[in-house]
């Protein structure tokens, strides 16, 4: 198998030494022209400024105008010799004026360093939220910026990724508990969530408002419900890239929450002045320890993250992070005990505790060459997980993911267009012991190496039309299988109709080199073993489609008003999915099976002035989508096919104080229902009177019914203080304004309902020192 | 107007809401998580034309894994009754209730008054006292017929071909042996065996019969002289029955109304074969002839071989 892996890592080579070779021919046809790059920065922290516009004006006529990337580099290329002058604005910063000579031939390298202005906040928020937020969707692709993660509060001060995500449609969450989200008809074990870079296999705490990333060290994420790029592969449905903070290279800073949910500190600064920075936040959920009873009821869930970056600027456009993550998490899923007036929600169960930890360490070295339209991007690292299902003491199941990773990321800027290849290599051990939960999976250790390569290319067709085509070559050496995957994505950004800002389609073949083992009969048991495809079996595939269109609609003076519609399906031709076996001390195994999901949601989100200074913005998002697996027997929609899911969030807010109304509707999801219970006998000869028989679970066909619909209210009110470089907030507020006891699951082991989390006030303050 | 459209985007959301609020609560549990609301009863039994007294096992279906744990939960509120389709009287089951095991006790119904007859059709019903009753009707199918060829020795196993004929399905195959070598005591001993694909109604069958059959070969000069051995033989038992064996992922049979659990008419029949020298080979064997108590080798074969008696 080492020759699969060094026959397709020498291919990928020699693919990329021709592909370099023809594209370093390239700039000598440019030789009369000039290049301007660079990146545009915050002043104060140094932190890149993605989004940030520079356009080159000569002679006040506008000569080229772009968009940082999401590190804040930009590139103008194929510049006529001359003098400009150059303008960069970016939301909330003073606009940047500088002017230049372009000498021919000549790559100039200019780093633009905004600071923050106080302007008009209504024009600046709307001008802003045409780039980000959830109406800024691109075929299932979008960014997500700590702004827009404050928008949606939780328990707590700051906001979560993991709570931001849950309002993007098409995006389910089975429990308010469980840390697992359904992106799109795909499963939590086809989900991509990186880290500067290092895949996280749990990456969501188990109270499902947080995710293992605090916002205060989120600088950008970019979230990909499908469609994604050839960068990346591995996993079948979604990408939830997120990239960290640098920290302060000019001076200390830091934060620290108090909250019953989960508090934190965190802390930045410059290790040296203007060239290393530190960045560190550590968080951990006090409820569990401190109140063990919240308002009359159990709350058994200990969770926290600890979270480390060096940054290093090496050169003016190069520099080096190392970043560490840690987390944990444990509690019995359906372990609320008592609501908030003593009503009897259900019990703590030592038998049904889960745990989980990840532990990542990884380096990137991102460098930017002065006089080479070049970017070459290093990234790699350690990575491991591990969980656990089971009496703390001995767990019945475990699974545990181990992983060095690497991958290596070349930019080539062709003025408007870009190239882009790399490689990458991936060696894991798993380990997992299911105990009697699968019949044909028993306790193992394998190891796995996965490597290849992608190019892909970013091309501006004409000034509205850009098209992005990759192909990801990975070769899976457990399964003995090298995965050729397309992927395609077309936009259409016709400037003059603002009701058709973008209209963009995507599209790729997708394979995954492991499976996610789970029990799907018991609901309170998440654990997912990561499982390497092996020789002879069929690599997990998908096909997506995705078309999306956004634009925005005249809302009266002051008012934006902005929307965006989507299509989907996904289509997941090779899947194994657990049988429901009868009884229940029966394990269950794996059959083969296929999948689809399609479906449309609709986003809008307003933005209008009201009230003299105060504003107020309307978020809404509305998804129905269909999932179904079939299997030779039959067809049934999956536990997270949700059909109806409707979001809407109102925020007022006016000189410090700021009120959030969230609401959530999801239709119900599937439930297989059953008969009862009763002991099985074979009447193979066995005498009646004292066969004891097996005990079975009578389940009606699967997923057949639905549990009632969910809704919830969440109500927040906060005050935020500033003073000089302290800023003081305070957030009071409740979830589940009124009570509604929705289901989580029913466990038919035990006929036991386990419900959502019930009414449950928070408070907590944060002091933020800037 | 922005009033009127205020209010009724409150009434639509409203409406929306409430909408969604559960309508079925029909149940403690704030939904009905059943799959239909009939199966009351767990019922397994077979109605055997092959024995004298008749009986089922019954349960109220739970909505928990703990068994009944006592003699009183175990027992049902419940007459059970069966009759002959086409004949007029019916006959009332006696309710017993047992330990099947450590602390669990379970419901039993019997009676040594119904006779079952193949080909005949009859019906169980389950009647409680609150009115709720529960139906299941099964058909004893006639026994099969058997068509036994000579026993094969084979290098190192004996092989008993049968082919059985029956065109309800072959649910057990057992062969009882009644084997005396000289290191078993002949004891009688049931074992089962696999119930083959069917080719139609036959089932082909080639027995692989215990290695106490090979111990007879090489002992049968000795207890040829040891008349107080007894005869050996096998005996083979094939049952037929109404319907496949229950399958646990099946909730019922398939004549069950209001009941899960299977009541299947079954019928046994069986075939002795005497296994004794005539049937291993009359010219016997011994692989011993230094053995003083063989008498002289047969003819037949090269080797040295002492002749039985």
């Amino acid at each position: 198998m080492p020759r699969l892996i060094a026959s397709t890592v020498a291919c990928a080579i020699a693919f990329a030494a021709a592909l370099l070779g023809l594209l370093a021919s390239v700039p000598a046809s440019h030789a009369q022209t000039a290049t301007l790059r660079g990146l545009v920065v915050e002043a104060e922290t140094q932190r890149p400024l993605p989004g940030a516009t520079v356009v080159l004006l000569a002679d006040t006529v506008t000569a080229a105008a772009t968009v940082a990337d999401g590190d804040g580099g930009f590139v103008l290329p194929r510049l006529a010799a001359r003098a400009y002058s150059v303008r960069v604005t970016f939301i909330g910063f003073a606009a940047l004026t500088d002017t230049l000579t372009l000498a021919p031939g000549a790559v100039v390298e200019r780093r633009f360093a905004l600071t923050e202005a106080a302007t008009d906040l209504d024009e600046l928020v709307v001008e802003a939220e045409g780039a980000s937020g959830i109406v800024a969707v691109t075929a299932g692709v979008q960014r997500v910026r700590p702004a827009d993660i404050e928008r949606v509060p939780v328990p707590g001060v700051s906001g979560d990724l993991a709570a931001y995500v849950q309002t993007v449609p098409g995006v389910a969450a089975v429990g308010d508990r469980g840390g697992q989200l359904f992106v799109q008809g795909g499963v939590p074990s086809q989900n991509l969530v990186l880290l500067d870079g290092l895949p996280i296999n749990r990456p969501f705490h188990i109270v499902g408002f947080y995710s293992a990333f605090p916002s205060d060290v989120v600088d950008t994420a970019t979230f990909a419900a499908g469609g994604f790029g050839a960068a990346y592969g591995g996993r079948l449905s979604s990408v939830l890239d997120i990239a960290s903070r640098d920290g302060s290279k000019e001076r200390f800073a830091g934060s620290v929450a108090v909250a019953p949910f989960l508090s934190g500190a965190t802390v930045e600064g410059p290790l040296v002045p203007g060239r290393v920075s530190v960045l560190a936040s550590v968080r951990e959920s006090l409820v569990a320890r401190v109140t063990p009873d919240l308002f009359g009821q159990a709350f058994p869930y200990e969770f926290g993250d600890r979270f480390g970056k060096l940054h290093a600027r090496l050169g003016p456009a190069s520099s080096l992070g190392v970043t560490a993550l840690h987390t944990s998490d444990a509690g019995d899923l359906a372990g609320t005990k008592t609501d908030i007036f003593g009503d009897p929600v259900s019990f703590v169960a030592d038998d049904e505790r889960l745990s989980w930890e990840n532990l990542a360490v990884g380096a990137d070295l991102d460098v930017r060459p002065l006089r080479l339209p070049w970017r070459l991007r290093l990234q790699g690292g350690y990575t491991e997980s591990d969980a656990a299902f089971g009496p703390a003491s001995a767990p019945t199941q475990t699974a545990r993911e181990t992983a060095w990773q690497a991958t290596a990321t070349l930019t080539r800027y062709l003025g408007v267009h870009e190239l882009r290849f790399g490689g990458f290599g991936r060696q894991a051990t798993y380990r997992y012991d299911l105990g009697t939960l699968f019949q044909d999976i028993a306790a193992r250790e394998v190891e796995a190496v996965e490597a290849g390569g992608f190019a892909e290319a970013a091309v501006a067709l004409s000034p509205v039309l850009r098209a992005e085509g990759g192909v990801r070559v990975h070769a899976y050496d457990a399964a003995g299988v090298v995965s050729v995957e397309p992927r395609l994505r077309v936009s259409w950004q016709p400037a003059a109709l603002p009701a058709v800002r973008e209209v963009a389609v995507a599209g790729g073949l997708y394979r995954q080199g492991e499976a996610g083992l789970t029990d799907e009969r018991n609901l309170g048991n998440v654990l997912t073993a990561y499982v390497p495809v092996g020789e002879g079996e069929s690599l997990p595939t998908a096909y997506h489609a995705l078309v999306s269109w956004q634009g925005d609609l005249e809302a009266g003076p002051g008012a934006s008003l902005s929307f965006a519609v989507e299509g989907f399906t996904k289509w997941f031709p090779d899947l194994r999915v657990p049988t429901f076996p009868a009884l229940i001390t029966a394990a269950t195994t794996l059959d083969d099976a296929e999948g689809l999901a399609y479906g449309g949601t609709v986003r809008v989100q307003l933005r209008r002035a009201f009230l003299l200074e105060s504003t107020l913005s309307l978020t809404g998002s509305y998804a129905l989508s269909f999932t179904e697996v079939s299997t030779s027997t039959e067809t049934y929609a999956p536990p997270h096919d949700q059909r109806h899911r409707l979001n809407a969030v109102a925020r007022a807010e006016r000189d410090g104080y700021a009120l959030t109304a969230q609401f959530s509707y999801s239709s119900g999801f599937p439930f297989t229902p059953s008969a009862g219970i009763d002991e099985w006998l074979p009447l193979s000869g066995e005498d009646i009177a004292t066969e004891p028989g097996q005990t079975r679970l009578l389940y009606g066909s699967r997923g057949s019914d639905r549990l009632p619909a969910y809704h919830r209210l969440d109500l927040w009110a906060e005050r935020v203080i500033e003073e000089g470089r302290y800023r003081f907030t305070l957030r009071a507020g409740v979830i589940n304004a009124y009570n509604r006891a929705n289901v989580f699951y029913f466990d038919l082991f035990s006929f036991r309902r386990v419900d959502q989390l019930p009414l449950l006030p928070s408070i907590g303050v944060k002091l933020d020192i800037r | 107007m922005r009033r009127l459209c205020l209010a009724l985007t409150l009434a639509a959301v409203h409406a929306f809401v409430f909408a969604g609020c559960d309508s079925t609560e029909i149940t403690p549990f704030g939904f009905n998580p059943f799959n239909g609301d009939d199966a009351v009863f767990s019922l397994y039994g077979t109605l055997d034309a092959g024995t004298d007294v008749q009986a089922v096992r019954v349960a109220a279906l739970r909505t928990s894994v703990d068994r009944p744990a006592t003699a009183d939960e175990a027992r049902l509120p419940l007459r059970v009754f069966s009759r002959r389709v086409g004949a007029a009287d019916s006959v009332e089951w006696i309710q017993r209730v047992a330990e099947v095991d450590d602390g669990v006790f379970a419901s039993f119904f019997e009676t040594s008054r119904v006779a079952p007859r193949a080909r005949d059709t009859y019906t169980l019903r389950l009647a409680r006292e609150d009115g709720q009753t529960a139906t299941a009707t099964t058909t004893v199918p006639p026994p099969p017929t058997f068509e036994v060829g000579a026993v094969r020795f084979e290098a190192d196993r004996v092989v008993l071909p049968v082919v059985v004929t029956s065109a309800f399905p072959v649910t057990g195959i057992e062969v009882v042996y009644r084997l005396a070598t000289l290191q078993f005591n002949g004891n009688p001993y049931p074992l089962s065996y696999a119930v083959p694909t069917p080719e139609g109604d036959r089932y082909v069958l080639d027995l692989d019969l215990t290695a106490d059959a090979l111990q007879l070969r090489d002992e049968e000069p000795l207890l040829a002289l040891e008349p107080s051995i007894p005869t050996n033989e096998v005996q083979l038992r094939v049952r037929v029955a109404a319907e496949p064996l229950p399958d646990p992922n099946t909730v019922a049979g398939s004549t069950f109304d209001n009941a899960v659990g299977w009541w299947i008419g079954t019928v046994a029949a069986s075939f002795v074969l005497p296994f004794d020298r005539a049937v291993f080979n009359p010219g016997g064997f011994c692989e011993h002839p230094e053995d003083p108590l063989c008498l002289p080798c047969a003819k037949k074969d090269p080797r040295p071989r002492c002749e039985s008696s």
